[in-house]
């Protein structure tokens, strides 16, 4: 990844986190919050492929993790293996909206499975069970239309002659 | 599906293995909590911002100059100036939130606390679960981890991580939390778990305790908990078993919302004397604020 789009990613990033924390986290809506972080993170993976996805899963898990009150690297470690996974799809699958939304949604479901299953290894406390993510899930494919295509149209600035990968 | 390529998979490979290090390190010893309050003091005041933006509210960010450098002056001045930054926190939040303030300076009053009003300024950014607020006061107010939070209903958490202009608040409905607690009325203790916003657990020490509909808990007495003693923290509503008979467990309705919270309020510092039930609420459900289900 060069400088430019290196920039971009963590400047998106961390704008997504500071509005997850401030503004999406809050809303008083039933189910879980919506991920923005999380949603972008796949965004850039289906727009920039597997190394992008890494790199940035792996950051933008990493500072919310230290923002957060669970150990450091449980986010980091979902996050990076949702942004490669999302890389690692097919071009064509990675370009369809309407497929990024389904892409969005069963990453999302899996991170939260991971995640639950390592605070489970920890013996960590975990409340709410697995009853919020239906909502999340739902929230993170509305928001997926937005995000994606902005990505997406970010992306082909910063390589115009490389389309898409 | 591409398949990865060498580099890739030694990539993840190796990124994997740092999570699973770091975890580790995190898990066994909170290794990273300067880290923590690193990244705090830099993105907390971008989440001031928004929140500003979002909830627009007149606050205080002047920023504190060099003070010098002879120890016992500055301690002297950094306590006058944190009492400083409260008053002033106080006249400026009570243009903008002025009957919460008020209830806020009523229950502390009551309690004679000494309580420094902040604003909620974010949730923990994770993926739910776990229940932590942001708050936009830190070290220079005069914050110390393991103070107590409240908000004009009562009991909100204790603060648990401090960086310069903010603060990290664990509400008492976290998992992870757990108040010791006492029935207003008599003297029976127990503890209150958090399940995550809904009904707190409520355990009697002695099991023999009898625990009914409409018994209210406040925080226990000195010793007994971590919190300052007295605090409102919920009503029981449900008691498992037979009602009346020796109950393991019961549900209890937190008298604070937690889904709204604003304004908060940290106790700086208490009276040694246990207020006793001088800050219950008043008895039956009728007045109960509302509370989540």
């Amino acid at each position: 990844m060069r400088a430019g789009p290196g920039a971009a990613a963590a400047l998106a990033i961390l704008v997504a986190v500071v509005l997850q924390a401030a503004v999406l986290s809050r809303l008083p809506l039933p189910g879980g919050p919506p991920n923005l972080v999380l949603v972008l993170v796949i965004a850039i993976g289906l727009a920039g492929g597997g190394s992008a996805g890494l790199a940035a899963g792996f950051g933008a898990g990493l500072l919310t993790d230290v923002l957060s009150d669970h150990p450091v690297g449980v986010l980091a470690l979902c996050f990076a293996l949702a942004g490669f996974l999302a890389g690692l799809l097919d071009p064509d699958v990675r370009r369809s909206v309407l497929l990024s939304v389904v892409v969005v949604a069963v990453l999302t479901g899996a991170v939260y499975l991971i995640y639950l299953g390592v605070m489970g290894l920890l013996g960590r406390p975990v409340a709410d069970g697995a009853a919020g993510v239906l909502g999340t899930i739902a929230y993170d494919v509305v928001l997926t239309p937005f995000v994606v295509p902005l990505v997406m149209a970010v992306t082909r600035r910063f390589a115009p002659a490389r389309r898409g990968l | 599906m591409m398949a990865p390529t060498r580099g890739q998979r030694r990539a993840v490979i190796l990124l994997l293995l740092l999570s699973v290090v770091l975890i580790t390190l995190d898990h066994r010893g909170g290794a990273f909590r300067g880290v923590r309050g690193a990244a705090h003091s830099v993105v907390d005041p971008a989440q001031d911002g928004v929140t500003t933006l979002v909830a627009p509210v007149g606050r205080f960010f002047g920023g504190l100059g060099d003070l010098g450098d002879s120890g016992r002056k500055i301690d002297a001045l950094q306590k006058e100036n944190a009492e400083l930054h409260r008053q002033l926190r106080e006249s400026e939040l009570s243009s903008t939130r002025s009957d919460e303030l008020q209830k806020l300076k009523l229950l502390s009053g009551q309690g004679g606390f000494t309580v420094l009003p902040a604003v909620v300024t974010g949730l923990g950014p994770s993926i739910g679960f776990e229940w932590t607020v942001t708050v936009d006061a830190g070290r220079r107010d005069g914050l110390q981890p393991d103070q107590t939070v409240i908000d004009s209903d009562g009991l909100v958490g204790r603060v648990k991580q401090v960086s310069e202009r903010s603060a990290v608040v664990v509400l008492a409905v976290d998992p992870g939390s757990a108040v010791g607690v006492r029935v207003a009325g008599g003297n029976a203790l127990g503890v209150a778990a958090g399940n995550g916003l809904g009904p707190l657990t409520y355990t009697p020490l002695d099991p023999s305790t009898r625990v009914h509909v409409g018994d209210r808990l406040l925080t226990g007495p000195y010793g007994g908990s971590t919190y300052v003693a007295g605090l409102p923290v919920g009503e029981v509503t449900r008691v498992s078993g037979d009602p009346g008979a020796p109950a393991r467990e019961a549900t209890v309705a937190p008298y604070v919302s937690f889904s709204s919270l604003d304004l908060v309020g940290i106790v700086l510092a208490s009276p040694r004397a246990d207020p006793r039930d001088r800050l219950a609420p008043p008895s039956p459900a009728a007045t109960t604020p509302e509370h989540t289900p």
